[in-house]
Protein backbone atom coordinates (compact mmCIF):
# COMPACT_ATOMS: atom_id res chain seq x y z
CA UNK A 1 0.00 0.00 0.00
CA UNK A 2 1.38 3.38 -1.01
CA UNK A 3 0.73 5.60 1.97
CA UNK A 4 2.14 8.26 4.29
CA UNK A 5 1.96 7.63 8.01
CA UNK A 6 1.97 9.91 11.04
CA UNK A 7 1.11 9.14 14.61
CA UNK A 8 0.49 11.05 17.80
CA UNK A 9 -0.27 9.53 21.18
CA UNK A 10 -1.72 6.26 19.94
CA UNK A 11 -3.64 7.69 17.00
CA UNK A 12 -2.25 6.72 13.60
CA UNK A 13 -3.21 8.93 10.67
CA UNK A 14 -2.57 7.49 7.25
CA UNK A 15 -2.81 9.23 3.88
CA UNK A 16 -3.57 6.66 1.17
CA UNK A 17 -2.13 7.93 -2.10
CA UNK A 18 -4.29 5.72 -4.35
CA UNK A 19 -7.59 7.05 -3.02
CA UNK A 20 -6.44 10.45 -1.75
CA UNK A 21 -8.18 9.65 1.54
CA UNK A 22 -6.95 10.08 5.08
CA UNK A 23 -7.77 7.44 7.68
CA UNK A 24 -7.29 7.32 11.43
CA UNK A 25 -6.60 4.05 13.21
CA UNK A 26 -5.72 2.81 16.65
CA UNK A 27 -2.37 1.11 17.23
CA UNK A 28 -3.69 -2.43 16.68
CA UNK A 29 -5.10 -1.67 13.24
CA UNK A 30 -2.00 0.33 12.36
CA UNK A 31 0.20 -2.61 13.39
CA UNK A 32 -1.87 -4.96 11.25
CA UNK A 33 -1.29 -2.69 8.28
CA UNK A 34 2.39 -2.42 9.03
CA UNK A 35 2.74 -6.21 9.17
CA UNK A 36 0.84 -6.65 5.91
CA UNK A 37 3.15 -4.22 4.16
CA UNK A 38 5.81 -6.96 4.26
CA UNK A 39 3.56 -9.35 2.33
CA UNK A 40 0.52 -11.59 2.68
CA UNK A 41 -0.02 -13.43 5.98
CA UNK A 42 -2.51 -15.97 7.21
CA UNK A 43 -4.76 -14.82 10.03
CA UNK A 44 -2.78 -16.91 12.52
CA UNK A 45 0.58 -15.57 11.32
CA UNK A 46 -0.74 -12.06 11.31
CA UNK A 47 -1.91 -12.34 14.91
CA UNK A 48 1.48 -13.75 15.90
CA UNK A 49 3.31 -10.96 14.10
CA UNK A 50 1.16 -8.25 15.71
CA UNK A 51 1.57 -9.86 19.11
CA UNK A 52 5.33 -9.94 18.58
CA UNK A 53 5.28 -6.25 17.70
CA UNK A 54 3.45 -5.45 20.94
CA UNK A 55 5.45 -7.92 23.04
CA UNK A 56 2.30 -9.83 24.00
CA UNK A 57 0.86 -13.31 23.50
CA UNK A 58 -1.29 -13.91 20.38
CA UNK A 59 -3.94 -15.59 22.53
CA UNK A 60 -4.72 -12.13 23.92
CA UNK A 61 -6.25 -11.25 20.56
CA UNK A 62 -9.64 -12.34 19.31
CA UNK A 63 -9.62 -13.88 15.80
CA UNK A 64 -13.11 -12.50 15.29
CA UNK A 65 -11.96 -8.99 16.14
CA UNK A 66 -9.01 -9.36 13.76
CA UNK A 67 -11.34 -10.52 10.99
CA UNK A 68 -13.55 -7.48 11.65
CA UNK A 69 -10.54 -5.15 11.41
CA UNK A 70 -9.37 -6.86 8.21
CA UNK A 71 -12.86 -6.53 6.72
CA UNK A 72 -12.72 -2.82 7.43
CA UNK A 73 -9.28 -2.47 5.86
CA UNK A 74 -10.47 -4.40 2.82
CA UNK A 75 -13.52 -2.16 2.57
CA UNK A 76 -11.20 0.88 2.58
CA UNK A 77 -9.05 -0.67 -0.14
CA UNK A 78 -6.05 -0.90 2.18
CA UNK A 79 -5.85 -4.70 2.36
CA UNK A 80 -6.84 -7.52 0.05
CA UNK A 81 -8.07 -11.00 0.92
CA UNK A 82 -6.06 -13.83 -0.64
CA UNK A 83 -6.52 -17.57 -0.22
CA UNK A 84 -3.94 -19.57 1.69
CA UNK A 85 -4.18 -23.23 0.66
CA UNK A 86 -3.20 -24.57 4.07
CA UNK A 87 -5.67 -22.49 6.10
CA UNK A 88 -8.19 -21.16 3.64
CA UNK A 89 -8.17 -17.78 5.41
CA UNK B 1 -2.60 54.42 -1.53
CA UNK B 2 -5.40 53.56 0.82
CA UNK B 3 -9.14 53.74 0.30
CA UNK B 4 -9.35 56.43 2.97
CA UNK B 5 -6.98 58.65 0.96
CA UNK B 6 -9.71 59.05 -1.63
CA UNK B 7 -12.42 61.65 -1.24
CA UNK B 8 -15.83 60.06 -0.71
CA UNK B 9 -16.95 61.32 -4.11
CA UNK B 10 -13.99 59.68 -5.86
CA UNK B 11 -14.55 56.49 -3.91
CA UNK B 12 -18.22 56.46 -4.89
CA UNK B 13 -17.31 56.86 -8.57
CA UNK B 14 -15.03 53.81 -8.37
CA UNK B 15 -17.37 51.76 -6.20
CA UNK B 16 -20.51 52.39 -8.24
CA UNK B 17 -19.25 52.95 -11.80
CA UNK B 18 -15.64 52.05 -12.57
CA UNK B 19 -14.85 49.28 -10.10
CA UNK B 20 -12.93 49.70 -6.85
CA UNK B 21 -9.48 48.05 -7.06
CA UNK B 22 -9.28 46.69 -3.53
CA UNK B 23 -6.38 44.72 -2.07
CA UNK B 24 -7.45 42.30 0.65
CA UNK B 25 -4.49 40.36 2.01
CA UNK B 26 -2.89 38.43 -0.87
CA UNK B 27 -5.84 39.02 -3.21
CA UNK B 28 -6.87 41.85 -5.52
CA UNK B 29 -10.55 42.36 -6.20
CA UNK B 30 -12.23 44.80 -8.49
CA UNK B 31 -15.59 45.61 -6.96
CA UNK B 32 -18.52 47.41 -8.51
CA UNK B 33 -21.83 47.82 -6.68
CA UNK B 34 -24.99 49.19 -8.29
CA UNK B 35 -26.11 50.80 -5.06
CA UNK B 36 -24.98 54.31 -4.20
CA UNK B 37 -26.42 53.84 -0.72
CA UNK B 38 -23.75 51.27 0.13
CA UNK B 39 -20.87 53.50 -0.87
CA UNK B 40 -20.74 55.38 2.45
CA UNK B 41 -20.79 52.12 4.42
CA UNK B 42 -18.04 50.59 2.29
CA UNK B 43 -15.98 53.81 2.39
CA UNK B 44 -15.96 53.82 6.18
CA UNK B 45 -15.26 50.12 6.64
CA UNK B 46 -12.69 49.76 3.85
CA UNK B 47 -10.87 53.05 4.62
CA UNK B 48 -7.59 51.50 5.93
CA UNK B 49 -7.30 48.95 3.10
CA UNK B 50 -4.90 49.46 0.21
CA UNK B 51 -5.97 50.14 -3.32
CA UNK B 52 -4.56 47.88 -5.99
CA UNK B 53 -3.18 49.59 -9.04
CA UNK B 54 -5.18 49.13 -12.21
CA UNK B 55 -2.18 47.47 -13.88
CA UNK B 56 -2.24 44.53 -11.45
CA UNK B 57 -3.91 41.20 -12.05
CA UNK B 58 -7.27 40.89 -10.29
CA UNK B 59 -8.25 37.62 -8.68
CA UNK B 60 -11.90 38.35 -9.38
CA UNK B 61 -14.08 41.05 -10.86
CA UNK B 62 -17.11 41.48 -8.64
CA UNK B 63 -20.33 43.18 -9.65
CA UNK B 64 -23.26 43.49 -7.30
CA UNK B 65 -26.18 44.01 -9.62
CA UNK B 66 -29.32 45.72 -8.44
CA UNK B 67 -32.69 44.23 -9.33
CA UNK B 68 -34.45 45.00 -12.58
CA UNK B 69 -38.04 44.67 -13.72
CA UNK B 70 -40.61 43.57 -11.16
CA UNK B 71 -37.87 42.61 -8.69
CA UNK B 72 -37.05 46.27 -8.38
CA UNK B 73 -40.32 46.80 -6.55
CA UNK B 74 -41.50 43.40 -5.33
CA UNK B 75 -39.23 41.95 -2.62
CA UNK B 76 -36.19 43.44 -4.39
CA UNK B 77 -33.26 41.12 -4.95
CA UNK B 78 -29.67 41.67 -5.95
CA UNK B 79 -27.23 39.36 -7.68
CA UNK B 80 -23.56 38.74 -7.00
CA UNK B 81 -21.61 38.40 -10.25
CA UNK B 82 -18.06 37.05 -10.43
CA UNK B 83 -16.38 37.64 -13.75
CA UNK B 84 -19.84 38.16 -15.24
CA UNK B 85 -21.18 34.85 -13.93
CA UNK B 86 -23.75 34.50 -11.18
CA UNK B 87 -22.72 31.52 -9.01
CA UNK B 88 -24.77 32.36 -5.93
CA UNK B 89 -28.49 32.56 -5.28
CA UNK B 90 -29.88 36.11 -5.37
CA UNK B 91 -29.92 38.02 -2.09
CA UNK B 92 -32.39 40.49 -0.64
CA UNK B 93 -31.38 43.88 -1.99
CA UNK B 94 -31.24 45.32 1.53
CA UNK B 95 -28.52 42.78 2.38
CA UNK B 96 -26.16 43.99 -0.33
CA UNK B 97 -23.17 44.70 1.90
CA UNK B 98 -23.14 41.41 3.85
CA UNK B 99 -23.76 39.59 0.57
CA UNK B 100 -20.75 41.34 -0.95
CA UNK B 101 -18.58 40.23 1.98
CA UNK B 102 -19.90 36.64 1.87
CA UNK B 103 -19.44 36.60 -1.88
CA UNK B 104 -15.79 37.60 -1.48
CA UNK B 105 -15.41 34.64 0.89
CA UNK B 106 -16.95 32.40 -1.75
CA UNK B 107 -14.42 33.62 -4.32
CA UNK B 108 -11.52 32.83 -2.03
CA UNK B 109 -12.90 29.47 -0.91
CA UNK B 110 -13.39 28.29 -4.48
CA UNK B 111 -10.27 29.76 -6.10
CA UNK B 112 -7.33 30.13 -3.73
CA UNK B 113 -6.05 26.59 -4.11
CA UNK B 114 -2.45 27.80 -3.76
CA UNK B 115 -3.16 27.76 0.00
CA UNK B 116 -4.45 25.15 2.38
CA UNK B 117 -7.55 27.01 3.54
CA UNK B 118 -8.51 26.26 7.12
CA UNK B 119 -11.86 27.45 8.41
CA UNK B 120 -10.26 29.25 11.28
CA UNK B 121 -9.43 32.56 12.88
CA UNK B 122 -5.80 33.45 13.37
CA UNK B 123 -4.27 36.11 15.62
CA UNK B 124 -0.65 36.91 16.36
CA UNK B 125 1.25 38.59 19.15
CA UNK B 126 4.94 38.63 19.90
CA UNK B 127 5.73 36.74 16.71
CA UNK B 128 3.63 33.63 17.41
CA UNK B 129 0.10 32.97 16.28
CA UNK B 130 -2.90 31.15 17.70
CA UNK B 131 -5.11 29.31 15.25
CA UNK B 132 -8.77 28.94 16.20
CA UNK B 133 -10.45 26.33 14.00
CA UNK B 134 -14.18 26.20 14.63
CA UNK B 135 -17.49 25.44 13.05
CA UNK B 136 -20.02 28.31 12.73
CA UNK B 137 -21.71 29.18 16.00
CA UNK B 138 -18.81 28.26 18.26
CA UNK B 139 -17.88 31.85 19.13
CA UNK B 140 -14.79 32.06 16.94
CA UNK B 141 -15.50 35.51 15.48
CA UNK B 142 -16.52 37.03 18.80
CA UNK B 143 -13.38 35.76 20.50
CA UNK B 144 -11.28 36.92 17.56
CA UNK B 145 -12.84 40.41 17.63
CA UNK B 146 -12.15 40.66 21.37
CA UNK B 147 -8.52 39.58 20.95
CA UNK B 148 -7.73 42.04 18.19
CA UNK B 149 -9.02 44.83 20.41
CA UNK B 150 -6.74 43.58 23.20
CA UNK B 151 -3.37 43.91 21.51
CA UNK B 152 -3.42 40.92 19.15
CA UNK B 153 -2.91 41.29 15.41
CA UNK B 154 -5.58 39.87 13.13
CA UNK B 155 -4.38 37.59 10.39
CA UNK B 156 -7.79 36.19 9.61
CA UNK B 157 -11.23 35.69 11.03
CA UNK B 158 -12.46 33.12 8.52
CA UNK B 159 -9.58 31.73 6.44
CA UNK B 160 -6.34 30.39 7.81
CA UNK B 161 -4.34 30.64 4.57
CA UNK B 162 -1.42 28.23 4.91
CA UNK B 163 1.38 28.31 2.37
CA UNK B 164 3.28 25.18 1.32
CA UNK B 165 6.12 26.22 3.65
CA UNK B 166 3.78 26.15 6.66
CA UNK B 167 3.55 29.92 7.12
CA UNK B 168 0.19 31.68 7.34
CA UNK B 169 -0.58 34.61 5.07
CA UNK B 170 -2.63 37.45 6.59
CA UNK B 171 -6.10 38.05 5.24
CA UNK B 172 -7.46 40.62 7.68
CA UNK B 173 -11.02 41.05 6.48
CA UNK B 174 -13.97 42.69 8.17
CA UNK B 175 -15.36 40.41 10.89
CA UNK B 176 -19.09 39.71 10.55
CA UNK B 177 -20.58 39.61 14.04
CA UNK B 178 -23.95 37.98 14.41
CA UNK B 179 -26.87 38.60 16.72
CA UNK B 180 -25.90 38.87 20.41
CA UNK B 181 -22.20 39.09 19.56
CA UNK B 182 -22.70 42.62 18.24
CA UNK B 183 -23.64 44.04 21.64
CA UNK B 184 -20.99 41.88 23.34
CA UNK B 185 -18.21 43.46 21.27
CA UNK B 186 -19.69 46.95 21.57
CA UNK B 187 -19.43 46.55 25.34
CA UNK B 188 -16.05 44.83 25.28
CA UNK B 189 -14.40 47.30 22.91
CA UNK B 190 -16.34 50.59 22.76
CA UNK B 191 -13.71 52.04 20.40
CA UNK B 192 -14.20 49.26 17.83
CA UNK B 193 -15.37 50.47 14.42
CA UNK B 194 -18.61 48.68 13.59
CA UNK B 195 -20.73 48.98 10.49
CA UNK B 196 -24.53 49.15 10.40
CA UNK B 197 -26.75 46.28 11.49
CA UNK B 198 -28.28 44.21 8.71
CA UNK B 199 -31.36 42.45 10.01
CA UNK B 200 -33.05 39.34 8.67
CA UNK B 201 -30.10 37.81 6.83
CA UNK B 202 -29.83 34.02 6.63
CA UNK B 203 -27.49 34.28 9.61
CA UNK B 204 -29.72 36.66 11.57
CA UNK B 205 -28.56 40.17 12.40
CA UNK B 206 -25.08 40.95 11.06
CA UNK B 207 -22.74 43.88 11.71
CA UNK B 208 -19.15 44.08 10.54
CA UNK B 209 -16.18 44.99 12.72
CA UNK B 210 -13.28 46.70 11.03
CA UNK B 211 -9.91 45.28 12.12
CA UNK B 212 -7.51 47.71 13.80
CA UNK B 213 -5.46 49.63 11.25
CA UNK B 214 -2.23 47.98 12.34
CA UNK B 215 -3.54 44.55 11.34
CA UNK B 216 -4.40 45.82 7.88
CA UNK B 217 -1.13 47.72 7.51
CA UNK B 218 0.83 44.56 8.36
CA UNK B 219 -0.99 42.43 5.78
CA UNK B 220 2.33 41.36 4.27
CA UNK B 221 3.77 39.94 7.51
CA UNK B 222 3.38 36.18 7.55
CA UNK B 223 3.34 34.17 10.77
CA UNK B 224 3.68 30.61 12.01
CA UNK B 225 1.16 29.13 14.37
CA UNK B 226 2.39 28.13 17.81
CA UNK B 227 -0.93 27.06 19.31
CA UNK B 228 -4.10 25.47 17.95
CA UNK B 229 -7.07 26.27 20.17
CA UNK B 230 -10.56 24.93 19.47
CA UNK B 231 -12.92 27.49 21.01
CA UNK B 232 -16.46 26.92 22.09
CA UNK B 233 -18.70 29.50 23.68
CA UNK B 234 -21.29 28.01 26.04
CA UNK B 235 -23.61 30.31 27.99
CA UNK B 236 -22.69 30.36 31.66
CA UNK B 237 -19.88 27.83 31.28
CA UNK B 238 -16.77 28.23 33.46
CA UNK B 239 -13.58 28.84 31.53
CA UNK B 240 -11.66 25.66 30.73
CA UNK B 241 -8.49 25.42 28.66
CA UNK B 242 -7.51 21.78 28.36
CA UNK B 243 -4.80 20.09 26.30
CA UNK B 244 -6.18 18.18 23.34
CA UNK B 245 -4.55 14.97 22.04
CA UNK B 246 -2.71 15.75 18.83
CA UNK B 247 -4.28 12.91 16.88
CA UNK B 248 -7.72 14.31 17.63
CA UNK B 249 -6.52 17.82 16.79
CA UNK B 250 -5.20 16.60 13.43
CA UNK B 251 -8.57 15.13 12.50
CA UNK B 252 -10.47 18.23 13.61
CA UNK B 253 -8.20 20.57 11.63
CA UNK B 254 -8.24 18.36 8.52
CA UNK B 255 -12.01 17.99 8.47
CA UNK B 256 -12.38 21.70 9.00
CA UNK B 257 -10.32 22.72 5.94
CA UNK B 258 -12.08 24.05 2.85
CA UNK B 259 -9.80 22.28 0.37
CA UNK B 260 -8.13 19.36 2.15
CA UNK B 261 -9.38 16.90 -0.47
CA UNK B 262 -8.28 19.12 -3.33
CA UNK B 263 -4.69 19.41 -2.11
CA UNK B 264 -4.38 15.75 -1.11
CA UNK B 265 -0.96 14.78 0.21
CA UNK B 266 0.17 18.42 0.41
CA UNK B 267 -2.72 19.10 2.78
CA UNK B 268 -1.90 15.99 4.83
CA UNK B 269 1.69 17.12 5.13
CA UNK B 270 0.75 20.70 6.06
CA UNK B 271 -1.72 19.69 8.75
CA UNK B 272 0.85 17.23 10.12
CA UNK B 273 3.45 20.01 10.29
CA UNK B 274 0.98 22.32 11.99
CA UNK B 275 0.12 19.72 14.63
CA UNK B 276 3.79 18.88 15.18
CA UNK B 277 4.69 22.53 15.73
CA UNK B 278 1.71 23.52 17.89
CA UNK B 279 0.40 22.84 21.36
CA UNK B 280 -3.27 21.96 21.00
CA UNK B 281 -6.06 22.92 23.36
CA UNK B 282 -9.83 22.94 23.72
CA UNK B 283 -11.20 26.18 25.13
CA UNK B 284 -14.66 26.46 26.64
CA UNK B 285 -15.72 29.92 27.74
CA UNK B 286 -18.62 32.21 28.40
CA UNK B 287 -16.78 35.31 29.66
CA UNK B 288 -14.73 37.13 27.03
CA UNK B 289 -12.47 38.95 29.49
CA UNK B 290 -11.50 35.64 31.09
CA UNK B 291 -10.88 34.01 27.73
CA UNK B 292 -8.69 36.89 26.52
CA UNK B 293 -6.68 36.88 29.76
CA UNK B 294 -6.20 33.10 29.65
CA UNK B 295 -5.00 33.17 26.06
CA UNK B 296 -2.61 35.99 26.99
CA UNK B 297 -1.15 33.80 29.75
CA UNK B 298 -0.90 30.88 27.34
CA UNK B 299 1.08 33.01 24.90
CA UNK B 300 3.18 34.62 27.65
CA UNK B 301 2.03 38.10 26.78
CA UNK B 302 -0.32 38.69 29.71
CA UNK B 303 1.80 41.45 31.18
CA UNK B 304 2.47 43.39 28.00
Amino acid sequence: MDAVWRHWEGVFVIYQRASGETHAFNKTTAEILRCLQDGSLSLRDLMERVAMGFGTDPTEFSPLEFKRLLDRLEHLGMAERVDFPETGS
Amino acid sequence: MRVGDLALQAFRRLFVFEGLPLRLGPFNFRIRVDDRGLAAVAYRLYAPYSLASMGEVFDAHIHLVRPRGLRRWLRPQGRFLVDDRCPLVPHAARHGFPSLEWGLNWCVATRAQQFLMLHAALVERGGSAILFPAAPGFGKSTLCAALIHSGWRLLSDEFGLMRPDGCFVPFPRLIPLKNESIAVIRNFAPAAVLGPRFEGTHKGIVAHVRPPEESIRRSDEIARARWVVFPRWIAGAPLRLEPMPKGQAFLMVATNAFNYQVLGETAFSLVSTLIDECDCYALTYSNLEEAVATLGHLAGVADE
